[in-house]
């Protein structure tokens, strides 16, 4: 009889070793792979990254005209929801920072906000991948009867808080927005007009019953300037300081043309230019020395350069207080050595 | 062995003295009068700079930059007159203008948050737990920026049968407004310090690493206003990634009897830019 016995392939023995060999290099690979990089995965995924533009949208406007503007938001994290919503904002300093006054709800009328989107609505939700872009059309419609003064909005975009994981858990939730700063007008010519409220030395240091500031000759010089708008539309001062002094010395410090509200006012800044860029600077001057009194004039045009003009001065005097302390100190030293030696 | 001693001589001594004196004070007499002869006929060193840049010289007050697709049912956006010709305005109804023009208007406001679940793990009474996360802004398409925070409530049981409450600091009277130091661990509660670029570090705010203040509290009585936790009036322009990033550091610490279990809230940080 024979027996049909199939001998031990040896052969089978080693293909089955080295599968077993690939299968548990895989899981090893495999292993490694997540403990490497499991942790880059759970705080990829709980972070956040948006930007958007434009981040200001200024506009005047006549009743029952519409215009669309296009914001672009950009997703830099990973997959996100989110909800767009448009809140009323007030002024809260005079840096231009705001304050989110209240929702605009849907039945405002004055203005009205939707978007031109066909796939988006203000207020519904979206989902944004990662490394994406939504370009959301917002239309803005100034009804007829719409009242001539301002209207101030910030466009918010907001993601949900994060997913809980963990234990305690403090979730986060992030938001981004752009501003709106819309003057509603039949004629295109608002009342535009304001005052300067303040204009000093930052750490002025006045001698009783003398209206001028003592400033040390190494000190440099740093004004305060600000400017309240008391018109019914907002607008950008344009001008500078200029300052002279009697010894012939001058200088002309440029003023940033920023935004004031209406009702409200800002301390203004320099303005700086470094290649093609120019952005808001320390309202300052800084010679190698000063001596002597100065006089320092703000000149400033609101809206343009050919708009009304309004201006303030202040004087002060500079001196090397610290030289000549530092002088006298020296003396009185040497004059002590010496008539220690003396005796 | 021969031992030479000089004993100087308190004439010469005195005189040199005076020399040195005299000399002293001509050389102040000769800076004073170089520093003056500088002052009258160097060219200045003014900090800010005039708009002479082609492509920036701009001096209306209303003008278009064109940006971001703006249009009309009516008419496609070109330039706006402003003030210069009211008659454009008229024609076309609106005038409008998307960025600050004196900035690179290609930037975007751009805000990060790189951790947003802030996992404080098990709670252990009186020892502090602390997490960290980063806030970063990039605001240089914009004037400047703020950015703000508020929680929905306090920490709370996912029940919603008990709270952590926020915390009172080691002297019982930090809040939302007030930053107080916070060392102690027989002191309970949930709080923040912040520390970085662009915060307030004023001695009421984050004066050191040891202050706290509490999260604005959206669901109390009358919901507390969101405070500022950054804040800039110019735009971000450190080098090399133009950006401002300020830490964050959560605080949890609770007393024996705190009740059992997993709580949870949620902070929501806004960040806005200035107008």
């Amino acid at each position: 009889m024979k027996t049909n016995v199939k001998p031990i392939n040896t052969n089978e023995q080693i293909i089955f070793s080295k599968g077993a060999v690939l299968v548990f290099a895989h899981l090893f690979i495999l292993a490694c792979y997540l403990l490497k990089f499991a942790p880059i995965a759970k705080a990829q995924s709980l972070s956040l990254s948006l930007s958007l533009w434009p981040p200001i949208l200024e506009a005047m406007m006549i009743p029952g005209k519409s215009i669309t503007q296009a914001y672009t938001i950009t997703n830099s994290g990973l997959d996100t929801i989110i909800d767009t919503k448009i809140f009323k904002f007030e002024p809260s300093d005079e840096h231009g920072n705001i304050t989110l006054v209240e929702e605009v709800s849907a039945d405002q009328k004055c203005p009205l906000f939707s978007f031109e989107n066909a796939n988006l609505s203000l207020s519904v939700p979206f989902r944004l991948k990662s490394g994406n872009s939504e370009q959301v059309i917002l239309k803005i419609t100034i009804p007829e009867d719409c009242p001539e003064e301002d209207y101030y909005f910030t466009f918010l975009f907001s993601t949900p808080p994060a997913a809980k994981i963990g234990q305690s858990v403090a979730r986060e939730a992030g938001t981004i927005g752009a501003n709106l700063l819309l003057t509603v007008s039949k004629d295109g010519q608002p009342l535009r007009k304001g005052e300067i409220t303040e204009f000093t030395l930052n750490h002025c240091r006045k001698l009783p019953l003398f209206n001028f500031c003592l400033l040390d000759s190494l000190d440099p010089v740093e004004f305060i300037l600000k400017i309240s708008n008391t018109g019914q539309a907002f607008w950008k001062p344009f001008g500078k300081v200029k300052i002279n002094g009697l010894l012939r010395q001058s200088a002309e410090i440029e003023i940033m043309a920023e935004n004031v509200l209406t009702k409200a006012s800002r301390q203004l800044h320099g303005q700086c230019q470094e290649g093609e860029e120019i952005y808001p600077c320390p309202l300052g001057w800084q010679p190698k020395f000063l001596l002597g009194p100065y006089r320092a004039k703000a000149e400033l045009a609101i809206t343009s350069p050919q708009g009304n003009k309004i201006n303030s001065q202040v004087t002060f005097l500079a001196f090397p207080f610290k030289l000549g302390l530092a002088i006298l100190v020296a003396f009185v030293v040497l004059g002590l050595i010496k008539n220690k030696v003396r005796t | 062995m021969i031992i030479i001693r000089i004993y100087p001589n308190k004439k010469i001594l005195l005189f040199l003295l005076d020399c040195y004196i005299a000399k002293l004070f001509y050389c102040f007499l000769i800076g004073l009068l170089s520093y003056w002869v500088i002052g009258l006929f160097s060219p200045f060193m003014v900090q800010a700079k005039n708009m002479d840049s082609d492509s920036y010289h701009i001096q209306m007050g209303n003008m278009n930059m064109g940006a971001g697709l703006p249009t009309s049912t009516s008419y496609n956006l070109g330039i706006t007159g402003g003030q210069t010709a009211p008659g454009a305005f008229l024609s076309s109804g609106y005038q409008l203008l998307a960025g600050f023009w004196y900035i690179k208007t290609i930037i975007p406001f751009s805000f990060s948050i790189d951790d947003l679940s802030i996992d404080f793990g098990t709670l252990t009474s009186n020892q502090f737990s602390t997490k960290t996360n980063n806030l970063t802004v990039s605001a240089g398409g914009a004037g400047g920026y703020q950015v703000t925070a508020q929680e929905n409530q306090p920490l709370t049981l996912d029940s919603g049968v008990a709270t952590i409450l926020d915390a009172t600091c080691d002297d019982t009277t930090c809040t939302e407004i007030l930053c107080r130091p916070w060392t102690e661990t027989n002191k309970y509660g949930f709080g923040f310090n912040m520390s970085g670029e662009d915060i307030d570090t004023g001695d009421t705010k984050f004066k050191d690493s040891t202050y706290f203040c509490q999260f604005a509290d959206q669901s109390a009585g009358t919901p507390e206003t969101p405070q500022v936790v950054m804040s800039k009036s110019g735009v971000t322009r450190d080098p090399p990634s133009n950006t401002s990033t300020a830490q964050v550091t959560y605080q949890v610490n609770i007393a024996g009897n705190q009740a059992a279990g997993d709580y949870e809230n949620y902070v929501m940080f806004i960040a806005t830019p200035t107008y």
